[in-house]
């Protein structure tokens, strides 16, 4: 066996300049999985951050039936038991209550549907960018109950600016008549997600909480973890545990589903990434293999002849096959770390670009992983150890005297 | 029926091939006896059947009709991993020049059929040392064959041949690629050894050298034997 090994070894490397184009083919190929994988993740990892931490948050906790309707009364139940809840979760970084109603917005150019949320300034920070999204005026302040943020794309329409008056009118819980107050716009943000910043108003949750008469309730509370992958990993026993007092908890995947499926499709984009490059592995190794055995069926015919049994010439061609892939996992890691270091110096820039409903809010940089050096390597190896088995049989079964032809 | 006297015994030995739909004969019922310890020649022109007929006794090519007795083995019957290893203990070949493995050193291509038999790694390597003295290489070991010459390669093919002591060794055209001088070298230290060890060696030439040395002379013509001259 150990012989067969370092014969195989020294075999690959009697044509080097063939071995290494052989080599950097599958190399190239495993390079490329890598590359694409990292991006990938990159962009699944981007694109979740997009939607979960520009507003959405991770989890968000609703009344049952708010969602379909949108009834300003179904605040959320025993929202002090639920707050407390999650104040003693481990797993909660933050935390905020919100409102959340439809109804106009009127200055003197024009006016506008648009959704109104009703914030906590201060723990609104932890959970989104608002703060971060301002473009003109200021942020809001836990006090400042006459002030309101609205979206560039809102206020380009409006023709309104910072200081303006503007009059917000709603339906008010349980009686349904209209209430209208006026506020001040106190900024203007730009959060690069378009229906924030063409539909979007921000008023203090007491605010919103007094006109639409629910005071001291809220309709969603929306939720950071202190791991980004606890929803993915463990939502279900999220939701099971804080669906409770006639409320639903529901993470990210239930709350943009859409955003779920793009993500699994990002999957298949792997799969046949990987299928081609093993495409590229089967034709190269058949190739390299198969030239070899024509160069050496001489050799193999007097290897057969002195005694060694079809068996083992198998095994032969496999182990160099082998070897060949161990050079090759070589060259393609390296290949494939190097590029993809070399391209997360820049990044990819898709800020702006809409996907699903998310829109991309920084540039994609590649994420490495294990599976990208352990998994996709072992693949490569086994594969190709499984696909000079046609060769290897071919080899075991040739006629030892017609590769003798020149000889006995 | 087979002579335990005889290493190699043939009964009506027969072998077609078919090319591009048309049957060759290219052996036609050969009845031939080799004894131990004979020096035979098998001579003829190009497609006289001298290659296939090797084949046939040497068991990498099995005959359409008749029977191959090898060391007392039917070795016609055998096939698969039993006629490998009863080639790997019995037969010892030499070819035309170049076929050592190119990969392997002088000591790893003589060791190699050892290895396959499953000799201790002491043992080979004294058995290597003494079958390199004796074919004149001592000292040529750790060299790969395409840091020696065709006629030291040749030497080192005869050391692989010999090593295992098998019953008999075959030699197709051991000669072909040597000038005169290596070639008459050569085949002075087979006969030698050929002398010593008592080894039966059978060749397969067109060398006048070799047919000169051989104590016996098989002519085929056409698949048939048509004549054996044993010298005095």
């Amino acid at each position: 066996m150990r012989f067969y090994l370092k014969l195989a070894w020294r075999n690959i490397f009697r044509n080097r300049r063939r071995t290494f184009l052989t080599g950097l083919i599958i190399g190239i190929g495993l390079a490329a999985m890598i590359f694409v994988d990292a991006y990938i993740v990159g962009m699944k990892e981007s694109m979740i951050s997009s939607a979960t931490s520009s507003f959405l948050g991770q989890a968000q906790i609703h009344r049952q039936g708010f969602e379909d309707t949108q009834n300003a009364g179904l605040t959320i139940s025993r929202a002090d038991r639920v707050t407390d809840q999650l104040d003693n979760d481990p797993n909660v970084r933050a935390f905020t209550e919100r409102t959340l109603s439809f109804g106009t917005i009127s200055a003197p150019a024009d006016i506008a549907s648009v959704v109104i949320y009703g914030i906590a300034p201060d723990s609104e920070r932890a959970l989104s960018k608002i703060d971060e999204s301002m473009i003109d005026g200021s942020y809001l302040a836990a006090d400042q109950n006459g002030s309101a943020l609205i979206g560039q794309k809102l206020a380009d329409r409006l023709s309104v600016a910072v200081g303006d008056r503007i009059v917000i009118t709603v339906s008010q819980a349980g009686s349904g008549e209209l209430s209208q107050t006026l506020f001040r716009v106190g900024g203007i943000f730009r959060m690069q997600i378009s229906e924030l910043d063409s539909a979007t108003v921000f008023v203090t949750l007491r605010s919103a909480q007094h006109m639409l008469g629910i005071d001291g309730r809220a309709h969603e509370i929306a939720i950071q973890f202190r791991r980004s992958q606890y929803a993915s990993e463990q939502g279900a026993q999220f939701s099971q545990e804080y669906s409770s007092y006639g409320n639903v908890a529901e993470t990210w995947q239930q709350l943009v589903p859409q955003l779920k499926y793009v993500l699994d499709m990002t999957n298949i984009s792997i799969a046949v990434t990987v299928i081609l490059v093993f495409a590229m592995i089967v034709f190269g190794i058949i190739n390299t293999m198969f030239m070899a055995l024509y160069e050496r069926t001489f050799e193999f015919g007097v290897l057969r002849a002195v005694g060694t049994r079809p068996t083992r010439l198998r095994n032969l061609i496999v182990f160099e096959a082998g070897s060949l892939a161990i050079y090759a996992v070589a060259i393609g890691m390296i290949l494939g770390a190097g590029i993809t270091l070399l391209s997360s110096l820049t990044g990819l820039d898709l800020t702006g670009v809409e996907l699903a409903g998310t829109t991309f809010t920084s540039r994609i940089y590649p994420v490495f992983n294990l599976r990208q050096f352990i998994l996709y390597p072992l693949l490569v190896f086994a594969f190709t150890c499984v696909v000079s088995l046609y060769p290897a049989g071919h080899a075991s079964r040739m006629s030892v005297a017609q590769a003798l032809q020149r000889a006995l | 029926m087979s002579d335990q006297k005889d290493i190699v015994l043939t009964r009506g030995v027969k072998k077609d091939y078919r090319r591009d739909s048309v049957v060759v004969h290219a052996v036609q019922g050969i009845d031939l006896a080799i004894a131990k310890g004979e020096f035979t020649a098998i001579v003829g022109p190009s497609g006289s059947g001298k290659t296939t007929f090797l084949n046939l006794i040497s068991g990498l090519d099995s005959p359409t009709e008749g029977d191959v007795w090898l060391n007392g083995e039917h070795i016609s019957e055998m096939s698969g991993n039993r006629l490998s290893d009863f080639r790997r203990d019995n037969i010892g070949f030499i070819f035309q020049a170049y076929n050592l493995i190119p990969v392997l050193n002088v000591e790893e291509n003589v060791e190699y059929v050892m290895m396959l038999q499953g000799v201790a790694a002491e043992e080979r390597h004294q058995r290597v040392s003494r079958i390199l003295s004796d074919v004149g290489l001592e000292g040529f070991n750790d060299r790969f064959p395409k840091a020696i010459s065709g006629g030291q390669q040749q030497r080192v093919a005869i050391a692989r041949a010999m090593v295992t002591r098998p019953a008999l060794v075959l030699a197709d055209e051991p000669t072909a690629n040597l000038d005169s001088k290596t070639s008459e070298s050569l085949l002075d230290m087979m006969r030698q050894l050929n002398r010593d060890t008592g080894m039966t060696f059978v060749f397969s030439t067109h060398d006048q050298r070799v047919i000169d040395k051989a104590r016996r002379v098989v002519v085929l013509e056409d698949g048939v034997n048509v004549r054996d001259e044993v010298k005095e």
